[in-house]
């Protein structure tokens, strides 16, 4: 009775963050999934053109029925507005369609029966079998393309698997600009922060407690603030520039800003405590008993760093370059300021995909790759980096 | 002594320049001696093989290993091993390779690597454990590969600190033998630092009582329980039962010293006394005669307080010279044993049992 008296009592606890849990993380996700492949357009818009596209074979044009369905439900959708979105749809996938779509809406007065040779008298790609075949594909509930597309490949009208179009291919670099500056953002972070936490972890409490202030203050600050300020010292006319003149270092103003160079600095700088602190921690539960027995072993200094200490810190190395690297795989605000348009990552397209273009299926889709790969990632350096497997380390 | 593997002279240890952990310490390691170090915490004990170990300086005073001068070598120059109360033992390593470690330190060739950790195992019988990582171990366990990795390069002289404090009597007996045993084996020098005296005194060759920063006494673990320099020494080693009083007479190493309440109690003395002198009278509890027709130099009438069943003895508590707190043992089945409370008895004990020692400053 007691028992499942408290058991109540600690789901009613949790309740709350459950819900926020699923509410925030599970159901966005699963969401952002569908949106990846879904593919509503043109049966909600194209119900009946759908229908009498069910028997068609795909080979020749399809029968009467399509091409009058087609023509009553453009000038419906037309009217109802849904067009654009349909429109939209299909123009992504072939460039050129969003205006054969309009113009057909639109001139369904001036249509006739037989409707076959008066369409194609309006236009003649409706007379195309490669349109129709297209159309046919996406009367399906579900659609590979935008996870295609994400990878530089496309459907051929026959419906098999192509390599994109030249233009069209940048998302493999894409990913993997963002796979190597998170990266190098991870390794700097690692390789700055971990001679910081262990000065503060051998510093006096009081030393440290200002050290660890100096360390969070920036921390706590918006990101926003902190890529700003980068903005304004990285100017050709900044301070740094103008540090750098005025030591006569460089003549002439270099080029920081909207470099590969400023996204490094600025990222590294917003990341630094994420590495920093959970090092801090594992250095601070260290027993310097391990050194000294090291020591008592014959290790000079360099040897008890290289097989005891850095082993033994491993762990924090290894949480803190896994939070940097998650974080910087999904930077946005930062390369969006500071960096030039080489500089750019993979949140960028999504935010350039959500808000410019309202493709929500390729911003959906990038997202779920980035976090496939991201997993994929994560999943071999908890392979191949000790201090992931290390994960318990009491001294 | 001479050849003295390790000596300490003047020695003084200060972290704050004003109160001094060790202070003016002397002393000297014989090779091949077990040397313990025993006190209370806080007694400088710790901070004396700290010194010796290299992780601490002494604030004055010279150290030497080998007649070589120790101030400002580093720890790992001074090829001295050393095993921690809490084994230290490097948790991402397995045990093979944490006893690998000291070999490649010291430059062992690879060749000879592989049979030194065998036999290092098979010294503390643990072979099938190597692969084992230490938290897979036992304490018992963990603290024989402690003890392996110490001694695996061949150290001329190690130091344990507290090695066995954080194991359970039963365990903590075996491993003292398996000590006791490895150092008569290799004949290794061990300084030992541990605050249980009967650790003290069924492993060493010499045991150094520390207490207050300075050695009260060295000397054999049977001197220093027979014959203890002075009340710390006497009260700290075993038990016993202490009278104060003051020196009324002295006749070389014999003497008679009168008690608070008048008592004249004939002893022994080696200490540099003279009458008149406030000294401490030892007695332990095992050289104490009880029943009604002892006699002895000294016998007193006693009082039945308590008896104490500890199965192969007894204690009793009587009263003895306004003392409440006298403790003699007896085996189990002496007759007073299970005499009612408040039996009147005669307890008796001869002079040389019977130390008057300078009482603690």
């Amino acid at each position: 009775m007691a028992i499942s008296r408290n058991n109540l009592l600690a789901a009613g606890l949790i309740a709350p963050l459950f819900v926020v849990v699923v509410a925030s993380f599970i159901v966005p996700l699963l969401v952002t999934l569908y949106t990846a492949i879904g593919n509503p357009e043109v049966r909600q818009t194209l119900p009946l053109t759908t229908g009498a596209l069910r028997d068609w074979n795909g080979e020749g044009l399809p029968p009467e029925a399509a091409f009058a369905a087609v023509i009553a439900e453009l000038a419906q959708a037309q009217e109802g507005q849904a067009i654009g979105q349909l429109s939209r749809r299909l123009n992504f996938e072939q460039t050129g369609l969003r205006t054969l779509l309009l113009k057909t809406a639109r001139a369904k007065e001036t249509l006739a029966a037989p409707y076959r040779e008066s369409l194609v008298a309006l236009d003649t790609r409706w007379g195309d079998t490669e349109l129709w075949q297209l159309l046919k594909r996406n009367t399906g509930t579900l659609t590979p393309l935008f996870l295609l597309r994400s990878l530089d490949l496309t459907l051929t009208p026959a419906g098999s698997v192509a390599q994109a179009p030249k233009e069209d291919a940048v998302f493999l670099p894409l990913f993997a600009r963002t796979f190597v500056i998170s990266f190098w953002v991870t390794v700097l972070c690692v390789v700055i922060g971990y001679p910081v936490a262990y000065t503060l972890s051998t510093l006096s409490q009081r030393a440290a407690n200002i050290g660890m202030a100096l360390v969070l203050v920036p921390f706590w600050t918006s990101i926003l603030v902190r890529t700003t300020a980068w903005f304004i010292l990285l100017q050709r006319e900044g301070p740094v520039n103008a540090l750098l003149r005025g030591l006569s270092i460089v003549d002439e103003p270099v080029t920081m800003i909207f470099t590969r160079f400023a996204v490094y600095v600025a990222m590294v700088h917003v990341l630094l405590p994420f590495v920093v602190l959970p090092l801090y921690s594992v250095m601070k539960g260290l027993d310097p008993v391990y050194l000294r027995a090291a020591a008592s072993l014959g290790a000079p200094p360099w040897q008890r760093f290289l097989r005891v200490y850095l082993p033994m810190t491993m762990p924090g190395v290894a949480a803190g370059g896994l939070m940097v690297f998650m974080l910087s795989v999904g930077f946005y605000i930062t390369p969006a300021l500071v960096g030039g348009p080489n500089d750019q990552m993979v949140s960028y397209f999504i935010a350039f995909f959500t808000n410019q273009t309202i493709n929500w299926g390729m911003a959906a889709a990038l997202a779920c790759l980035l976090l496939l790969m991201t997993g994929i990632l994560v999943g071999v350096a908890r392979l191949v980096v000790p201090g992931f497997r290390l994960g318990s380390v009491s001294p | 002594m001479h050849d003295p593997i390790v000596t300490f002279e003047q020695v003084t240890k200060s972290y704050d320049g004003r109160t001094r952990v060790v202070e003016a310490l002397d002393l000297r390691l014989a090779r091949g001696e077990f040397l313990t170090m025993l006190g209370p915490s806080g007694s400088g004990k710790t901070t004396t093989l700290m010194m010796l170990a290299g992780f601490e300086d002494p604030t004055s005073g010279t150290i030497t290993l080998e007649g070589k001068k120790l101030n400002h070598v580093p720890a790992h120059r001074r090829g001295i091993g050393m095993v921690f109360q809490n084994y230290a033992l490097f948790p991402h390593m397995t045990v093979a390779e944490n006893l690998v470690f000291p070999l490649q330190m010291h430059g062992v060739p690879k060749a000879e690597i592989e049979p030194k950790v065998k036999r290092a195992l098979e010294m503390v019988r643990l072979p099938h454990l190597r692969d084992r990582k230490p938290t897979q171990l036992s304490g018992g366990q963990q603290q024989r590969v402690a003890v392996a990795r110490a001694l695996v390069y061949g150290p001329k002289l190690v130091l344990m600190d507290e090695p066995l404090g954080a194991l359970d009597k039963q365990l903590r007996e075996e491993l003292q033998l398996e000590i006791k045993h490895l150092h008569e084996e290799l004949g290794v020098t061990i300084v030992y630092v541990t605050h249980d005296q009967s650790e003290a005194l069924t492993m060493s060759d010499r045991i150094a009582v520390f207490h207050h920063g300075r050695v009260q006494q060295l000397a054999t673990p049977a001197e220093l329980y027979e014959r203890p320099a002075n009340a710390f020494v006497a009260s700290f080693i075993g038990e016993n039962n202490r009278f104060n009083g003051t020196l009324a007479a002295r006749d070389g190493t014999a003497c008679r010293v009168r008690l608070s309440g008048g008592e004249e109690v004939a002893a022994a003395i080696e200490a540099d006394l003279a009458v008149g002198a406030p000294v401490v009278l030892s007695v332990r509890p095992e050289r104490v005669a009880i029943g009604a027709h002892v006699s002895a130099d000294n016998c007193f009438a006693a009082e039945l307080l308590e008896v104490i069943y500890l199965g192969d003895h007894c204690k009793l508590r009587l009263r003895v010279a306004g003392s409440e707190a006298f403790i003699a043992k007896v085996p189990a089945g002496d007759p007073a044993t299970i005499a009612p409370r408040g039996t009147p008895l005669t307890v008796a004990w001869p002079a040389q049992a019977c130390r008057a020692i300078p009482p603690l400053d």
